[in-house]
């Protein structure tokens, strides 16, 4: 092989750096930039985000866009790493000229993002479960996702109401693992309900016999099984059936979806969902869409033939929803990236599909009140309790 | 270069014993090699030469007896600390590095003398250029020397076996020793070859005073070449002296069958 | 713990143990016939538990399903091997091995651009429903799992020890050169092994994947469960891997039950580790006899190898300019693609003079990498260290702990240096993981921008010099190692490690000494990886990273320093090019798309580099042109 070959070689591969086709926004469009995982172990979420995020376009295009412009969104792959997620980042705002960003999908890749999104002066809404992801408050950065502060109180509540005394956590050893047990842990303490069993596994264990075992041997009266990835919690509750641990299952939002539903099969009876607010199962009940949650609902359920699966998909749909809000306060169409950022940064009482939002400008991530919702899983669907 | 003398013989290996569980392939063998001398050991297969060479060599460690080297014990160091010391070896089925020309390979003979460093290779300081100047000094004269100047800049391993065995030797020498082991080196060659390398032998103890111990089975280029024989039969030191007496010892006789 | 949950621990212990011995038998059979570390073990048993699924989700009936899903993985194992390894004639055991990563790769990659990464349910052959014996709970399908085992151990028993093909494997395996003499073919024994490791693979994973699920994430952990397996219960005996499989089950679900699940790999991977060094045979392997390793059998007549001359200085110092000019011809991206590849070229550079020039397949590199990722982390973070500061002191670290561990893995010969830095990788990955010095799974967030005195590295492109500059620096000083004795010393102990010794060669010293500069390098690269991103967490360092720099190092040409970059330039933007290229296709089978490339790309470019007919792939210098700058040997004297 001659040196010309090499050089050849050596010049393609410096022509892969070229440019991505771009999604060819025209200059007029607001676009929506999202970076999740579509593919890798936390898929599920990564897609569920994308639909979401499509069936919310679809819905602000009805609702008559962005001060007159039309919206559009562009997906990027980050293929759950670090790396790729970063890619994306500077691709969506330097190629697609993403007005605004959301993602990514977990909390470390999410921080990863953000110096990306604030050097590019581009909000970015975070998708992820953690608080540290927005606290301490960063200018660019956004609160998107009921994340575990939303999530865990309201299992704790639920115990409580119930009369549950003993409740058993099981979390992996992940960054979301750690953080849902902070807040159950914090949880527990403030409640006064007792923490008899908290155990743990590794992110791609294949086997949770020892720690089924350990909470069956501390006999609770709830066990919470908020999983990172839907293998790990229907291997979970099927061995918890199988061991015979038949308190009722609360699970996480991650477990929320037709995957778990499959995977876990017969193990599924005494599955409980509690969150701050679900659309989950939500099918369009009126003529007239009234809410926001119901427009949605129904825009989703026409584009996908199915209603809203599980509690991640309103994720960027709110983000959008927001926006809205925040570009009707402008009055105008959002040019200056400043200016979108500082009326976000003073949206009040919005009306979001997972709870009210208010930001100011020394809280990006309020805890969404609204109430608790609790679903069972039965006959085939996720059911009101 | 001046040979160094002195009393005291350059080598001793003293009541050596190697066993291999049950088997004692070395029993109780003891000789010496006078600096500047030439020592040739031999014996039929299985006597057990081979191990011994492996043991001065420290590539294998013996279950008793000792080697001293210029009043140090060597016994049980390692290949390398040994090559350090003053000892390099040929190998009986020639090992020259397949990855190197003839010309690298001679000049690994001098990694026995400057050390191989990485801090020193990287920070470039004037000794690492020093030294690799040294050692090209070194090879360039034994290539030069063995004949090999023709052959240096090709693959080692492409030389016909003749030469290969000589490129072996000048690696040896490369690394200034004091003793130079060679296991086999007439092995495979024709009579030419054989002559040639006998020759050679002479001219190189000659030049560098260093001794030589050699493992032969060809026992005329044995005779003819070295200042004394060691004979070993089933790991055991039957006769030792000048070749012209140990030719006619009974015992040599009897075992080598009119050697 | 009461005596139920005793006992159902040890059983699960057994049911585990079961799988991890069908992946470590698979994985010993390989290894024993041909001496190669096949790393698609565990995937080979994940594709026998996918293509179960997916034909059971297609309707047909367990019975066929199974052993059709077998016989396909005996296939793959068979196919790859007439394929891949036998063309690759002139291979190093390290590139076999390399091979067998890109067979993983590509199988992963087959996986999920067919069928996607989502796990499938795989019916179970008589019902779920759990029996209780003895107050323990037993899943049918686990009786299944042991009770196939068994019959596959009692299958190689009587195979290796009554039938001639086993015989003549194992005889093979003790010496190959001598088996060959007596008639016995090499490539049809390595057609036979990896055609059966292909089938223990598949049936094992056709029999487990009920039990858990088909998913194709499964398929890297198993076979490094696997392989640790086999190492601990040593590879010389048909019991060997059995018994290790069991031993590392046991260990995993009592450390689990007693300490707790998140310590547990550290505890597996350092129990493989003890074993590497005080008994490196297994628990049931035999020793090697003293003396054997001097049996060197000769030497091949394979002489690739690059030095260069004046103008390829020249032609390389020119490269270096060319890459200055990315951040100013291309934008955003271009530059954030081109940091990413410097920073992975850094770590290349080291594993060419490593693995390359010493043949050693380093796969541990991330743990060396943390070093340097967490030092400055830590240092700047918590204690407002100077990033140089950090960094250097972040070096320094590595390179002790290199020279530490190369001190004990270099006495061992074989895939000791793979699997050791393996194991100190995933026992780094945990600790980093666990222990709050290092922030957690959530890591350090918050680490300031790089600087240098006053000056602050603020925006992409001094980003990206930065990383240029620290790129050519380690590449510059690879070549000068490659150039020096060094280099010569390390192709020299290839060729003939106990000729080398006999030269005054320490070769565990210069081995480690090699390793220690790999280490820097990794250390620096990790370095500038958190400074750009800004925080510092286990994720990008783990055994998928060490796949990408094998794969870079790979299709950079394996000893070339300049292959280094180009290389890591392909593994970094490849997979946005192959996005690019197809369009509006579905994600997951982009993704899926982007794997099967990379592991063609590495299969073949191995055969390319080995079988001859490509030289070198890469910078071209002959040997002869190399050596014009020997100086005139024909002195006056």
């Amino acid at each position: 092989m001659t040196r010309s070959a090499f050089t050849a070689a050596a010049i393609l591969a410096l022509s892969l750096f070229s440019p991505a086709k771009a999604a060819d926004p025209e200059p007029t469009k607001f676009v929506f930039g999202l970076v999740v995982p579509l593919t890798g172990p936390s898929s599920e979420n990564g897609k569920s985000y994308a639909l979401g995020a499509a069936a919310g376009v679809a819905m602000l295009n009805e609702m008559g866009g962005l001060a007159g412009e039309k919206v559009q969104l562009v997906v990027c792959d980050s293929q759950n790493q670090e790396q790729q997620a970063v890619l994306c980042t500077k691709r969506l705002t330097a190629q697609d000229h993403a007005r605004v960003l959301i993602g990514a999908g977990s909390t470390p890749q999410t921080i990863a993002i953000s110096p990306t999104a604030e050097a590019a002066r581009v909000p970015l809404f975070a998708m992820c479960g953690g608080e540290s992801a927005y606290t301490p408050v960063k200018p660019w950065i956004f609160k998107g996702l009921a994340g575990n502060p939303d999530q865990v109180p309201p299992a704790w509540v639920l115990a409580k109401q119930r009369g549950w005394k003993r409740v058993a956590i099981i979390h992996d050893n992940s960054a979301y693992g750690r953080d849902i047990e902070k807040f159950m842990l914090r949880e527990a303490a403030e409640s006064g309900v007792e923490l008899v069993a908290n155990e743990v596994y590794g992110a791609s264990d294949i086997d949770m016999t020892a720690q089924v075992l350990r909470i069956r041997d501390a006999n609770p009266d709830v066990v919470m099984n908020y999983a990172l990835t839907v293998p790990a919690g229907a291997a979970i509750a099927k061995k918890l059936l199988q061991m015979d641990v038949h308190a009722p299952n609360i699970v996480g939002i991650n477990l929320q979806n037709a995957a778990f539903v499959r995977l876990a099969g017969g193990a599924l009876a005494n599955t409980i969902f509690v969150g701050p607010r679900t659309l989950l199962g939500q099918t369009q009940t009126q003529a007239k869409p009234l809410t926001e949650a119901e427009q949605f609902a129904a825009t989703y359920e026409k584009l996908n033939n199915q209603p809203v699966p599980d509690s991640l998909t309103p994720g960027p749909a709110d983000a959008m929803l927001i926006t809205r809000a925040a570009v009707a306060k402008l009055g105008k169409p959002a040019d200056d990236p400043e200016a979108l950022r500082a009326a976000l940064e003073s949206v009040s009482g919005v009306a979001g599909l997972q709870g009210t939002w208010t930001f100011t400008a020394t809280d990006h991530g309020p805890v969404l009140g609204a109430g608790i919702t609790t679903m069972v899983y039965k006959d085939g669907g996720w059911r009101g309790l | 270069m001046t040979v160094a003398t002195t009393n005291d013989p350059l080598l001793s290996v003293a009541n050596l014993e190697v066993r291999f569980g049950g088997l004692r392939a070395v029993a109780d063998v003891s000789f010496d090699v006078a600096a500047g001398e030439m020592v040739g050991l031999v014996g039929p297969n299985g006597a057990g030469k081979t191990t011994t060479f492996n043991v001065v060599s420290g590539v294998l460690s013996p279950t008793g007896g000792r080697i001293t080297f210029r009043g140090r014990d060597i016994t049980g160091l390692s290949p390398d600390q040994v090559a350090r010391a003053g000892v390099t070896r040929t190998f009986q089925n020639v090992r020259l590095f397949s990855e190197l020309s003839v010309f690298e390979n001679v000049m690994m003979g001098s990694c026995a003398t400057e050390p191989t460093s990485v801090l020193a290779a990287l920070a470039r300081i004037g000794q690492h250029r020093r030294a690799e100047a040294r050692s090209r000094d070194i090879a360039l004269h034994w290539i030069d020397r063995l004949g090999l100047a023709a052959y240096a800049s090709m693959p080692a391993v492409t030389l016909p076996l003749g030469l290969q065995r000589v490129a072996e030797v000048a690696r040896a020498l490369a690394g200034q020793p004091r003793l130079v082991l060679l296991d086999e080196p007439a092995a495979g060659l024709n009579p030419t070859e054989k002559a040639r390398l006998s020759s050679l032998l002479r001219d190189v103890v000659r030049d560098s005073g260093c001794a030589l111990l050699l493992v032969e089975h060809d026992m005329p280029l044995v005779m003819g070449l070295v200042d004394r024989v060691i004979v070993l039969h089933f790991g055991r030191q039957i006769a030792s002296g000048p070749p012209a007496e140990v030719a006619n010892d009974p015992d040599v006789i009897s075992t080598y069958l009119g050697a | 713990m009461g005596f139920n949950s005793l006992a159902q621990t040890i059983f699960s212990g057994l049911s585990n143990g079961a799988l991890y011995a069908f992946v470590a038998l698979g994985f010993s059979l390989v290894n024993r016939s041909t001496g190669i570390i096949n790393f698609a073990q565990g995937d080979l048993t994940m594709l026998g538990g996918m293509l179960t699924a997916v034909l059971a989700q297609a309707g047909v009936p367990l019975w066929i399903a199974v052993p059709v899903a077998a016989l396909a993985c005996t296939l793959v194992g068979a196919v790859f091997y007439q394929f891949a390894i036998r063309p690759a004639r002139r291979a190093t055991m390290t590139q076999l091995t390399i091979m067998t990563i890109g067979l993983s790769i590509l199988i992963r990659g087959g996986v999920v651009t067919e069928w996607g990464s989502d796990p499938l349910s795989v019916p179970a052959f008589s019902g779920d429903s759990p029996l209780h014996v003895l107050g323990i709970s037993i899943l049918p399908q686990e009786v299944w799992l042991i009770g196939a085992l068994l019959a596959m151990l009692l299958a190689s028993a009587w195979f290796f020890q009554r039938t001639m093909l086993g015989l003549a494997l194992r005889a093979s395996a003790a010496n190959p050169i001598g088996a060959s003499y007596m008639g016995i073919d090499p490539a049809a024994l390595g057609l036979v092994a990896f055609a059966l490791a292909g089938f223990l693979g598949g049936l094992g994973g056709a029999i487990w994947s009920p039990i858990y699920f088909a998913q194709v994430d499964v398929g890297l952990g198993l076979g490094l469960k696997g392989f640790t397996a086999a190492v601990i219960g040593g590879m010389s005996t048909v019991w060997g891997p059995i018994a290790g499989g069991l031993a590392l089950a046991m260990l995993e679900a009592f450390t689990g039950g007693f300490i707790s699940s998140s310590w547990q790999d550290a505890v597996l991977y350092g129990a493989m580790l003890v074993m590497l060094l005080l008994r490196p045979q297994g628990l049931l392997g035999k020793a090697k006899p003293a003396g054997a390793a001097d049996q060197e059998p000769s030497t091949s007549t394979r002489v690739r190898r690059v030095s260069l001359s004046g103008n390829e200085m020249g032609l390389l110092g020119g490269g270096v300019a060319m890459v200055a000019l990315v951040p100013l011809l291309f934008g955003d991206v271009g530059v954030g693609n081109g940091i990413f590849a410097l920073i992975m070229t850094i770590v290349v550079v080291g594993l060419v003079l490593i693995t390359g020039y010493g043949g050693q397949l380093a796969l541990g590199q991330g743990a060396f990498m943390m070093i340097g990722a967490y030092s400055s982390g830590c240092l700047t973070v918590r204690f407002g260290w100077p990033p140089l500061a950090a960094m250097a002191l972040g070096m320094l670290l590595s390179v002790l702990a290199a020279l530490a561990l190369g001190r004990v893995i270099f006495r061992l010969h074989g895939y000791y240096l793979s699997m050791s830095s393996l194991a100190v990788l995933m026992i780094c990955l945990t600790a980093a993981r666990e222990w709050e010095f290092t922030g957690g799974a959530n890591g350090i967030p918050g680490i300031p921008p790089f600087s240098v005195g006053g000056l602050v590295v603020a925006s992409d492109a001094a980003f990206y010099w930065l990383a240029l500059a620290c790129a050519a620096l380690a590449g510059f000083g690879a070549l000068s190692l490659a150039r020096s004795r060094v280099g010569r010393a390390l192709l020299a102990v290839r060729s003939s490690e106990s000729a080398a010794r006999a030269c005054g060669v320490d070769v565990v010293w210069l081995k480690s000494q090699v390793f220690a500069f790999s280490a820097a390098a990794a250390s620096l690269a990790g370095s500038l990886y958190v400074h750009y991103l800004g925080i510092a967490n286990p994720h990008p360092f783990g055994v998928d990273a060490s796949i990408q720099q094998i794969t870079a190092l790979t299709v950079g040409g394996y000893m070339l320093l300049s292959g280094a970059y180009v290389g890591s330039v392909v593994v970094v933007a490849l997979p946005a090019a192959i996005t690019w290229l197809a369009g509006a296709a579905e994600t997951q089978s982009v993704a899926g798309l982007q794997n099967v490339c990379f592991g063609a790309l590495l299969i073949a470019l191995i055969i390319a580099q080995t079988s001859g007919k490509w030289r070198n792939v890469g910078l071209p210098v002959s040997l002869r042109r190399s050596l014009r700058r020997v100086p005139v040997w024909r002195r006056a004297s």
